[in-house]
């Protein structure tokens, strides 16, 4: 309660890192998006420059002063950062995400190499008409106790009119088509942290 | 007597009540949807198909190259055939031949190509089409929902249950990312 200091109509600002994570990591905060084909569910989630900050203080033991803080600052808000996720819904499936649909070591070993080194081919960012390849695509070990494979997206923020953005995944493993997924500009500046 | 025939005719009438209100509540809730204009109406389908009909028209284009560069061999060929030594023109056939075997393998192979990605594009799009359908079906509560088919497994529905627009219209919105 007390970490929400102040409402307006269009902001929220938080003191308190793990309600503010809640707040941006809620369905009803519009930087979430999901979508489930042939049993496996994408979701993808915006990361808002004020999360990352946090995050690479904590890692990096960065003290939460002014300057850092304005450095880190001007360095994330030239990029839309995007967490990509992807796990199996239909529990019965005997395979993992990695093995699904592969029945020999040939294919299995191109999957994870496509996985590691191309995935930036298969991700794109839409604005209007005009398209955007992703400026980094980092894909995470596959979690094997939970099945989950995690890829980071970075995209450079273009000049232009961005009211909506739109994400394009067009799977290359699982038979999933062509997926976009819209967010409004608006809610990346939604929420706010206080240092 | 006028008392017990008015409340046997109350009983009655709360019996039937009932008895129509529990048919209602227990009949399943079902609708159908008109598989083709679902599948042919989905934008995943119309951008998808122009997409690959792009790719379709490259790689034929490359196929129509080779075939008119053979062309070309074969009329040079007809014409200078007759001046040629018999071991020149065994060559030049033999060459010629060579070509069109490269082209034929190379048409082939293109054909094979348009049908496995034909084959891969559909396959995701019903995917997504299926999966919709399965969260549409839950979120509205259907028991059962039912598509035609051409080879005619529903003959017949009432328009009232006819779900095709605005599944087709969720469908849409949910390609779109909204």
């Amino acid at each position: 309660m007390l970490s929400v200091l102040f409402t307006s109509c269009t902001k929220t600002r938080f003191n308190d890192f793990n309600a503010y994570k809640t707040a941006i990591f809620s369905k009803e905060s519009g930087l979430i998006k999901e979508k489930t084909v042939n049993g496996i569910k994408m979701t993808i989630k915006y990361l808002p420059a004020d999360y990352l900050i946090r995050e690479d203080m904590v890692k990096n033991n960065i003290i939460a002063d002014k300057k850092n803080t304005d450095s880190l600052r001007s360095s994330y808000s030239k990029s839309y950062y995007f967490l990509f996720s992807i796990r199996q819904t239909d529990n019965g499936s005997k395979k993992d995400l990695l093995t699904r649909d592969i029945f020999n070591e040939q294919d299995y070993l191109a999957k994870k190499y496509i996985l590691e080194f191309r995935m930036n081919e298969f991700f794109r960012l839409k604005i209007s008409d005009q398209v955007y390849a992703p400026v980094l695509v980092h894909t995470e070990n596959h979690d094997e106790f939970r099945d989950i494979i995690n890829i980071h997206l970075l995209f450079p923020i273009e000049n232009g009119n961005k009211d909506e953005v739109t994400i394009v995944y067009d799977d290359p493993f699982w038979n999933l088509g062509k997926n976009n997924f819209l967010f409004e500009t608006a809610n990346f500046t939604k929420y706010t942290l206080n240092y | 007597m006028n008392k017990i025939y008015f409340l046997t005719t109350i009983t009655a009438i709360i019996i039937s009540i009932l008895s129509l209100v529990y048919t209602h509540l227990t009949r399943p809730k079902l609708a159908y949807v008109r598989s083709q204009e679902l599948i042919y109406g989905y934008t995943g389908t119309i951008e998808a198909r122009k997409e690959f009909d792009e790719k379709k028209e490259k790689w034929q284009a490359n196929a129509d190259t080779l075939r008119a560069e053979f062309r070309r061999s074969l009329d040079i060929y007809n014409k200078q055939s007759n001046a040629m030594s018999e071991p020149e023109n065994k060559k030049r056939q033999k060459a010629l031949a060579e070509q069109e075997r490269q082209l034929m393998n190379y048409e082939n192979a293109i054909n094979n190509k348009i049908k496995e990605e034909d084959q891969l594009m559909m396959q995701g799009i019903l995917n997504q089409i299926n999966s919709f359908i399965e969260e549409y079906g839950k979120k509205n509560n259907y028991d059962i929902l039912l598509g035609t088919t051409v080879s005619g497994s529903l003959l017949y529905g009432r328009k009232g249950i006819d779900v095709t627009q605005d599944l087709l219209e969720k469908l849409n919105e949910n390609y779109n990312g909204k």
